[in-house]
């Protein structure tokens, strides 16, 4: 039987009767063949045991006949049974497979977060980024922003977070539990208070050493009121351009930086002049700048803090966007 | 028995015809069909009778025929034929084939070469 017979029959199957009502309707069916024709040669004048046997050897093997009927009206049914229980059989199989292989590989992906939650949490016990603010002459800066940014190294992998949080009143500042004791990290911190040039500290504490983070302390320098103008390249000014510092230089050759993702606690905006009033730097620094125009991308400008203290920045990739 | 066998292979090859053809006339039990061809055909087909009941199952699997149980004559319970749509354009096409079957025989066995 070809597959497009196949297909005909299974669709043509319908609701199956028993296949032992089958085999007595076949009985019966060919039976009263058998019957007929002893009947008839009875009528013929024959002895009923002689029309009987007359009547079997005309019909043939009853049995052969009713096993081949049986065969077609329920053959199919039974190879298409068989079929459909190979078929079951193998979906269960499968089906079992994909469990198993699907337990298995979420047991695999549990495992690995598991064991970087755990290097995290083991991670997170102690490891407190602290420190101080004052002036040059040590007096408490209360109010300071910190701005931290964390990088820890995770099974292999890379990590970097950024945090803020301001000193209090004696000009202290904690963050606990951020700092891996037992795994190699990193601490960057920028020191933001108004009046004051910004200053950040870094430090790198490699695996296996013993010294923790010691409290950070920020000496912050007054610094004045420096006017940026910011410009187009059509020369008009950026209005509404925001603002935010990345690195200072002062001419004693130490750097200052912000990490840009941890900038956004200390972005201005332009007023309609395209000037805003910022105190991050000293006169004589070399500052580097992040602009945002209003309709386009962060850039890196670099500027020159004289005396002067106002400094005018072209946004070469810029033009104004109103009057 | 070589001409008992040659008839078998005859009647096989040409029953679903013949039976086809006798539903023509109206639904009939698998005996009065069989009593139909041996009177029909001058007692020519005289095989063992049990043949027609698997063709009978197979046409009727295929949809040529159609079955329903009724009372005889002698009023024991019989299961009738009787002819379906689709079985009767299969008779169209089997009488078509033997048909043609037969002609091409026919013209072989009357062949006679040309003389002169």
């Amino acid at each position: 039987m070809s597959w497009g017979e196949l297909l005909r029959t299974w669709t043509r199957l319908g609701p199956s009767r028993p296949i032992d009502e089958v085999d007595r309707d076949i009985g019966d069916e060919l039976r009263f063949h058998v019957e007929s024709l002893a009947e008839e040669n009875r009528a013929a004048g024959m002895s009923d045991g002689d029309a009987w046997s007359a009547a079997r050897a005309s019909f043939g093997s009853l049995n052969a006949y009713a096993r081949a009927c049986r065969r077609i009206n329920v053959g199919d049914r039974i190879m298409l049974q068989r079929f459909s229980a190979v078929l079951i059989v193998a979906m269960v199989l499968l089906g079992g497979y994909l469990v198993v292989e699907v337990r298995a590989l979420r047991r695999q992906h549990d495992a690995a977060l598991q064991s970087a939650s755990r290097t995290e949490s083991s991670s997170r016990v102690c490891g407190d980024v602290t420190g101080r603010v004052a002036d040059t002459g040590g007096v408490p800066l209360a109010g300071t922003q910190l701005l931290v940014v964390v990088k820890t190294w995770p099974n292999g992998a890379y990590r970097q977070r950024a945090y803020a949080t301001r000193s209090d009143a004696e000009g202290r500042f904690r963050l606990p539990g951020l700092l891996p004791v037992d795994d190699q990290h990193a601490v960057h911190i920028a020191a933001f208070c108004d009046g004051y040039a910004f200053q950040s500290h870094y430090q790198l504490t490699r695996r296996g050493a013993e010294e923790r983070v010691a409290p950070i302390t920020f000496r912050l320098q007054k610094a004045p009121a420096i006017t940026l103008q910011f410009n187009g390249s059509d020369g008009r000014p950026l209005a509404g351009a925001r603002v935010a510092p990345f690195r200072r230089s002062p001419p004693t050759g130490e750097k200052h930086l912000v990490y840009f993702q941890a900038c956004q606690p200390v972005q201005v905006v332009c007023d309609e002049q395209g000037r805003t009033d910022v105190d991050w730097f000293r006169v004589g620094d070399s500052a580097e700048l992040y602009v945002q125009p209003l309709d386009g991308d962060w850039e890196r400008h670099t500027a020159e803090i004289s005396h002067e203290r106002e400094v005018v920045i072209v946004v070469t990739h810029a033009s104004s966007t109103g009057g | 028995m070589a001409d008992v066998q040659s008839k078998t292979k005859l009647l096989q090859g040409s029953l679903d015809l013949l039976i086809l053809r006798t539903l023509c006339n109206g639904p009939l039990h698998g005996y009065a069909i069989a009593r139909h061809l041996h009177r029909v055909s001058n007692e020519f087909f005289n095989v063992e009778e049990g043949s027609l009941y698997p063709a009978l199952h197979r046409m009727e699997r295929r949809g040529w025929i159609e079955s329903h149980w009724g009372a005889s004559e002698s009023n024991r319970r019989a299961k009738y034929y009787k002819l379906s749509a689709s079985g009767r354009k299969q008779l169209k096409l089997e009488t078509a084939a033997w048909i043609r079957r037969s002609d091409a025989i026919n013209r072989v066995l009357n062949y006679r070469p040309a003389e002169g």
